[in-house]
């Protein structure tokens, strides 16, 4: 941990200094939101959502990256219990049709089980936020359940734009970042 | 999550003394394992003559105590001794020196009683993919333990398999029965071995980073096992991580290794809320935190250092931020620093005028060791460069 906190400083110094952008690939979701400015979330081989690393954290607009964000513990506040995510990632040999997340998400509607959602901008994502979703529930013919529809408190803010998360870097370099779950079961890291 | 105690059986006892501080949840009664003092060096195999009786010190004096019920979480980077104190503990590998106490008995060295110990401790490892062997089916892999542990009749055999299954949560148990591993994922591959293990009722199950090569989405599923293993089964848990976060999750009792020994033992919660040692401070720091806003000061930057020659006295001493003249000569025992928390620190010498010392200035507020701090919260950062 230590060495790897390390390796990462100075990455982000070179980049600093270098101003070069820098793409992480990791599952590991809770250091992604500290070193990066924007996330990219993968699911089964597709980009299901993308945001600035403050606002997916905050406020997730899609399923996977809410599970994402319940199945790490946290390092200060109550001990609660917590569920990660049912069930395991598909085989991309034989991925679920229609959405591939529906066989774990909790909030699956009929259309997920056929349709397959295309990554676009969450209807009621308020303006100025530069997200993407690929989930049928942000398509604007319901309204999200409540912990997919979280607002900021920024949100109706003027002048916040969507790189609020990274306005204090005076480079112009950024570091976006990947994260993605297993997409066979069996394949290790 | 149940657990809330925990803790070491913490002594104010000077180095000299000779009772070890015994690291672990304390509870009433006899704890179903105990380790006294457990010590391994490996022998280095190297060319010339020279080298010959230079060994690994990779576990040095470690005293734990597992009570039935409880999950005490080893945390420490990788090499710090953590799957070398768990062999230790199934005896897969013979300690220097130290001793092993079942249910408080000494631990012969007969077949009968390292037979009888294997049943009662069990081993989870790391990788869920070598553990199965690929041709045999789940029915297989959990018959097998059960016909040799209890002699099942044919009969009852495919009871018990269920039975097994539905303890370790792959339900509907007649969906897994008659699978092979390569049809199942990483999470129910760990809980067929876990649940193989569970066949001949174990008391104990040392489980050594039973899911950091699963998918992250499915590790909590096993974490819960673990954790619903201790609380309805009452099975004394050692669970062996580099993921403070994870130990603070799961345990009563989190034990940070370094170089080999113990630094700190406390209640989980407490360890990371309020770290009294140094090194523990450095691994929270060090550690992913979303709800950071500032990026971690590190203070004792390096990495570990050989354990061939390891330092002497405090081995954290050529790393530590606060080391002082003693640290470099004599290894420090562990001091009471709160309700069974302890650290192996001279920072925290009963009596020492620096223990509650306010630290040497303002700009090192945040991680001054002091047991009673709040929050371990990061140091103002000099620069920010997110
Ligand atoms: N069989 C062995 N022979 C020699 N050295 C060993 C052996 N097993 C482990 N070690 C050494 O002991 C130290 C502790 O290793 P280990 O217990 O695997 O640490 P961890 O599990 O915390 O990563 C390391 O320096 C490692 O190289
Ligand atoms: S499209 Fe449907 S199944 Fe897929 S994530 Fe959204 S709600 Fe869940
Ligand atoms: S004993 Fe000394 S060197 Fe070791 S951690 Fe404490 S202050 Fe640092
Ligand atoms: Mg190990």
């Amino acid at each position: 941990m230590v060495t790897q906190r390390e390796i990462l400083e100075e990455l982000m110094q070179l980049r600093e200094r270098l101003g070069f952008a820098i793409i992480f690939i990791t599952h590991d979701l809770s250091l992604l939101i500290e070193l990066a400015d924007s996330i990219a979330v993968m699911y089964a081989g597709r980009l299901v959502e993308r945001a600035g690393a403050t606002e997916l954290f905050r406020s997730p607009r899609h399923p996977y990256s809410l599970g994402l964000l319940n199945s790490f513990p946290a390092l200060h506040g109550e001990r609660v219990r917590m569920e990660g995510i049912p069930g395991s990632p598909p085989s991309l040999t034989a991925l679920p049709q229609g959405c591939a997340f529906h066989p774990r998400c909790a909030f699956a509607l009929d259309r997920c089980r056929t349709d397959t959602p295309r990554l676009a901008r969450p209807q009621r994502e308020p303006a100025g936020r530069e997200r993407l979703a690929a989930c049928w529930l942000q398509d604007g013919r319901q309204s999200p359940p409540g912990p997919l529809a979280v607002r900021l408190n920024d949100d109706a803010g003027p002048g916040t734009g969507p790189a609020s998360a990274s306005a204090s870097a005076p480079a112009p370099a950024s570091a976006s970042a990947s994260a993605s779950g297993d997409t066979t079961p069996g394949s290790a890291r | 999550m149940t657990p809330t105690s925990g803790g070491a059986a913490a002594t104010d006892r000077p180095a000299d003394t000779a009772a070890p501080v015994v690291h672990g949840p304390r509870r009433p009664g006899v704890p179903v394992l105990e380790a006294r003092r457990l010590t391994k060096h490996f022998p280095v195999s190297q060319f010339g003559p020279a080298s010959r009786r230079q060994v690994v010190h990779a576990v040095e004096d470690i005293s734990l105590a597992l009570p039935r019920g409880t999950v005490t979480a080893v945390v420490g980077e990788s090499g710090s001794g953590k799957s070398t104190l768990a062999r230790l503990l199934t005896q897969l590998i013979t300690p220097t020196s130290g001793e092993l106490l079942l249910n408080g008995e000494l631990v012969g060295s007969d077949g009968r009683s390292r037979r009888e110990y294997t049943r009662q401790v069990h081993l989870v490892l790391q990788d869920p993919f070598s553990s199965l062997n690929s041709v045999h089916s789940v029915r297989y892999h959990l018959e097998r333990p059960l016909k040799l542990h209890r002699r099942s009749g044919r009969g009852e055999l495919t009871a018990k398999t269920l039975e097994l299954l539905e303890r370790v949560s792959l339900s509907p148990a007649a969906d897994f029965i008659d699978k092979y591993p390569h049809e199942l994922s990483g999470g129910q591959r760990q809980r067929v071995a876990i649940a193989r293990g569970l066949a001949v009722e174990p008391k104990v199950l040392l489980a050594d980073e039973p899911v950091s090569m699963l998918d992250v989405s499915i590790r909590l599923g096993v974490l819960n096992l673990l954790d619903e293993l201790r609380s309805r089964e009452q099975l004394a848990v050692l669970y062996v991580t580099h993921d403070i976060a994870s130990a603070r999750y799961l345990a009563d009792t989190v034990v940070v290794m370094y170089a080999g020994e113990v630094v700190e033992s406390g209640p989980a919660a407490q360890i990371t809320d309020a770290p009294a040692h140094p090194y523990t401070q450095l691994l929270l720091n060090a550690a992913p935190d979303p709800g950071r806003t500032e990026p971690p000061v590190l203070r004792g930057r390096g990495s570990p250092p050989s354990l061939v020659n390891p330092p002497g006295g405090c081995r954290f001493h050529p790393r530590c931020p606060f080391a002082m003249a003693v640290c470099a000569e004599s290894r420090p025992p562990a001091f009471s620093v709160a309700a069974d928390q302890v650290a192996a620190c001279w920072l925290h010498r009963p009596g020492d005028p620096e223990k509650n010392a306010p630290g040497p200035a303002a700009d090192t507020a945040g991680d001054v060791p002091r047991a009673a701090e709040p929050e371990p919260g990061p140091a103002p950062a000099p620069s920010t460069n997110k």
